[in-house]
């Protein structure tokens, strides 16, 4: 049998019991949530710390030039948005114009944007590992029907070895600037990366030409004989 | 009046009245955000591209894919295993191959200024097949959509 006063005073009771479980979960998740943000910080620090020791172009002062201008920022703010730190940008010369190598510790990752002679970005990101095994390269090129032309352009580790091997020409030593390689790519070739813990090939030049497909507004795939617009093929 | 009291009267209220109340609120905010939401969209949108549904798909050596037109503000292609191969985003404006192609390890993103109706392209820079797709985001979005990756 329940006490009568405890039958009387029953719904205070159960709201109390409820009061002191949710704060008692809060208080659990909270503590929890301490900890793990803790950690984070110190994984994100870790891979800051780590990045800059190996990438000679983040361990340098910044300069005005660094900064992304204004008019940039739509373009790269998604960047910003999913954990890269802009602001920490450091920009390099190349042979469109200007790019910038984008640190994201918090991901685990190193970004690297460089510009389209026309319009827009390439913008590729790599995880610190790889990074470090020289995988942080984009090449911006010449599409079909367009005159053969283009950059390859890398971002390295301290102490590493950059060749171009580019049409029938035999393998040349690319200069390295700031942990930056550029050279211009107008035949198909090969970049080859050589770093303390790995080495990476990368494919440059013109793309060749595949099979060209096109989804028709109606949901149909068409394959096209040329890069047509879509209104003549669908 | 007694704390007891009070406390009986308010969860009754909340029985009759403050239900119905929060009900009505609660449809009213529904269509509300549905209304925005399709304001919203009618503006900027993400349509991920690659064949007819399911994407990905397979990608024969070097083939590309046009996705449908868009005042593209960014084009994200990726392998879809997150496998560093060769890809590329560019975008072709009608029949003309438009800008340049960028291609990177695994992942290459491609933001426009928006100020052009393009079809957005992903090609396979690799002389054999692989698993890819790619995501157009366009229309008026402050998010240009080129995300860091899985």
């Amino acid at each position: 049998m329940m006490p009568r006063v405890l039958k009387r005073n029953f719904r205070w009771v159960g709201l109390l019991a409820t009061v002191f479980v949710v704060a008692g979960f809060a208080m659990w998740r909270g503590g929890g949530g301490d900890v793990e943000a803790a950690t984070k910080a110190d994984n994100v620090e870790q891979t800051a710390s780590a990045q800059i020791a190996s990438f000679a172009i983040l361990r340098r002062a910044a300069t005005k030039e660094d900064a992304v201008p204004a008019d940039k920022t739509a373009e790269l703010g998604s960047l910003a948005s999913d954990g890269a730190e802009l602001d920490q940008a450091k920009a390099f010369d190349t042979l469109f114009g200007r790019g910038w190598v984008v640190p994201a510790p918090s991901r685990d990752r190193l970004c690297l944007v460089i510009p389209d002679k026309v319009d827009g970005f390439g913008i590729t990101c790599q995880s610190t590992r790889d990074a470090l095994a020289g995988r942080l390269v984009g090449s911006m090129v010449s599409g079909p029907g367009q005159p053969p032309d283009g950059e390859v352009v890398g971002v390295v580790p301290d102490g590493s070895d950059v060749t171009l091997t580019s049409g029938t020409a035999g393998p040349e030593q690319l200069v390295i600037r700031e942990s930056v390689v550029v050279a211009r790519s107008s035949s198909r070739g090969t970049l080859a990366v050589t770093t303390a813990v790995a080495s990476a090939q990368f494919q440059t030049g013109p793309e060749p030409e595949g099979r060209l497909f096109q989804e028709c507004p109606d949901g149909r795939v068409v394959e096209l004989s040329a890069p047509s617009d879509e209104a003549s093929e669908c | 009046m007694s704390a007891r009291r009070l406390f009986s009267r308010m969860t009754k209220a909340w029985g009759r009245e403050g239900l119905i109340r929060s009900r009505s609120l609660w449809v009213a905010g529904a269509v509300a955000a549905g209304l925005a939401g399709g304001a919203v969209d009618a503006q900027a949108g993400i349509e991920s591209y690659g064949g007819a549904p399911p994407n990905p798909r397979n990608y024969t050596a070097y083939e590309t894919y046009k996705g449908p037109q868009h005042s593209v503000r960014s084009n994200l292609v990726q392998n879809y295993y997150g496998i560093g191969n060769r890809v590329c985003a560019g975008a072709f404006s009608g029949s003309a191959f438009y800008g340049s192609y960028f291609c990177a390890s695994g992942q290459a993103c491609h933001p426009y200024g928006g100020a052009n109706v393009l079809y957005p392209a992903a090609h396979n820079g690799e002389n054999f097949s692989q698993h890819m797709f790619g995501i157009d985001y366009f229309g008026v979005d402050s998010y240009s959509g080129c995300p860091i990756g899985a």
